[in-house]
């Protein structure tokens, strides 16, 4: 697939990428961990301690990591079912489908989110609709919790499942399935123990990108959620802007940091492997 | 047997169902509220008016932001593309050793938690005196590059080695290969990694609050603090009208995409 003899050309091409973020990432990156250490002078750990000792750090912690899971497993599982059927559609289905993964991206964020808050509030389309017609006497609390959170969060994180699954379903060998048909396979066991396997590379990268940049997310939960579903974002917010605690922040930061390169690393076979194949033939 | 059969093909598909009203309803339930007659942002909007359209056409705020948003992002697009694309031909088109590990750097800042980077960036840029224009430009850029790296390394991936053979044993020197034969086939990476970076930096919200400064907003920044104040339909005025423009962009570029299919 390659040329096999690069030379050191690659390294003139890659040059400028390097230090670009040497310079406008890595040395921000460096300074507010740095500020953990140092703020007060002397620190040390002591942030660290602080930030893993205060029950309040501890339930945005919490908050953080269920939320993403909670995202992470709603987006995979309707974004998988989602890309099957795009992938099964008839030719013009499967253009609109894909069209409307694509629809997302063309409206701000904030303004998606905010679109979210006017149909769920009480005097919201959806409790009006439902009160109408007799279902409900009072409204739904469908606002400020963590129901309105996670919605939110699969609509915006959705695209980032269903694409890599169905550029996954695209390059399987339609017929290995059609083998285990023909051997006696249920449609459903054809599916579960050869289709999946096969797509598995796809979702775990999907699932993986949507953890990742679920416990990153600070507008959505400030938006759409109570008190008891902010996130670490909003802690080391406010750690800066109401206490100037920067110490606290990089701590805080820090470990955010940390566990997001954690999670990358654990999804990095399937996430670059995705990466990498996803140009080739489909 | 037809009657059951229709019925199974309903419950099939109404989790698709489902997700096409999720992922679009957001978007459009926008674009009613935005021809709201009534003071505040609401669905369904009351009456139909083209009032807020007038107020955001004389509203120097809204404007100014546009205009500084328009800036920030041309100037994201030209550098990330210049920056990006070199180092996505680098992933793309040959294996050398640690190709792996660099794409994984390259990609990085796209998973960062944006509060983290806004707050490191804040503090680092402002040593230099970078907070505004230029300084939102280079946040902009560190998050748009892992877009154009990935959209360019796939579609120089795509390059038949053997015309960068054929090219080099006709005697061509390397970089003529790379600006000749390469550049022209990874266009289309180029372009929709340029697309990507334009959509970064056009509706980043978290580091453009920490990098700018009253004298310089950004269109995110100022719905970001008029939603957290006083919600008129102002809001939804703007996101109408990007919401047009970025559809006509894509339409556009869809239909190209279909026609150079067809020729092919």
């Amino acid at each position: 697939m390659s040329q096999p003899r690069t030379g050191s050309l690659h390294w003139l091409l890659i040059l400028p990428l390097l230090a670009v973020l040497a310079v406008l990432f890595i040395a921000p990156l460096y300074f507010v961990i740095e500020r953990g250490f140092t703020d007060p002078p002397g620190a040390g750990w002591d942030n660290y301690q602080r930030a893993l000792e205060d029950p309040a750090a501890r339930r945005y912690a919490w908050n953080t990591i269920r939320t993403a899971f909670t995202v992470t497993l709603c987006a995979s599982v309707l974004g998988y079912t989602y890309a099957y059927a795009t992938f099964r559609a008839s030719r013009r289905m499967r253009v609109f489908l894909l069209y409307c993964v694509l629809v997302p991206f063309w409206t701000s964020l904030l303004v998606r989110t905010y679109a979210w808050a006017i149909m769920l509030r009480d005097e919201g389309v959806i409790n009006k609709t439902l009160g109408s017609i007799g279902l409900i006497d009072a409204p739904l609390p469908l606002l400020r919790n963590s129901f309105a959170v996670t919605l939110g969060m699969t609509q915006i994180l959705l695209p980032f499942v269903i694409l890599p699954c169905y550029s996954a379903m695209t390059r399987v060998d339609v017929s290995l399935v059609q083998a285990a048909r023909s051997l006696g396979a249920t449609p459903t066991s054809a599916f579960f123990r050869v289709f999946l396997p096969l797509t598995r590379p796809g979702l775990a990268a999907g699932a993986f990108l949507t953890f990742i940049l679920a416990t990153g997310y600070y507008i959505t939960p400030v938006l759409l959620g109570g008190p008891g579903d902010q996130p670490v974002a909003v802690l080391i917010e406010n750690a800066v802007q109401q206490q100037g605690d920067w110490g606290l922040a990089g701590a805080l930061a820090a470990l955010v940091t940390v566990l997001v390169l954690v999670a990358l690393m654990a999804g990095w076979r399937s996430l670059t492997r995705s990466v990498l194949e996803s140009g080739r033939r489909s | 047997m037809a009657p059951v059969a229709a019925v199974r093909r309903t419950v099939r598909a109404l989790p698709v169902a489902l997700v096409v009203m999720l992922l679009v309803l957001p978007s459009l339930v926008v674009v009613p509220m935005s021809f709201s007659s009534g003071q505040i942002l609401e669905f369904p909007p009351q009456g139909f008016s083209l009032r807020w359209y007038q107020a955001i056409a004389s509203n120097e705020v809204w404007i100014e932001a546009a205009r500084n948003s328009l800036a920030v992002a041309l100037a994201v697009v030209v550098l990330s593309t210049l920056i990006g694309g070199p180092a996505g031909i680098a992933l793309g088109l040959w294996r050398w050793r640690g190709r792996s590990l660099f794409l994984g750097f390259a990609l990085v800042p796209a998973v960062m938690p944006p509060m983290v980077l806004a707050l490191g960036m804040y503090i680092t840029y402002a040593r230099f005196d970078l907070i505004g224009y230029w300084g939102l430009v280079a946040a902009h850029t560190v998050m748009a590059l892992p877009f154009v790296v990935l959209t360019v390394m796939s579609s120089a991936q795509l390059v038949d080695p053997t015309l960068l053979t054929a090219a080099q044993s006709l005697g061509a020197p390397r970089w003529r290969v790379l600006v000749e034969i390469v550049l022209p086939l990874v266009k289309g990476g180029l372009a929709a990694g340029a697309i990507f970076a334009f959509i970064t930096s056009w509706d980043e919200v978290v580091v453009a609050i920490y990098l700018t400064d009253p004298t310089f907003k950004t269109l995110p920044v100022v719905m970001w603090n008029q939603l957290r104040e006083r919600v008129d339909p102002n809001v939804a005025v703007v996101a109408t009208l990007l919401f047009a423009v970025t559809s006509l962009v894509m339409a556009y570029v869809v239909l190209k995409g279909e026609r150079k299919q067809r020729v092919q």
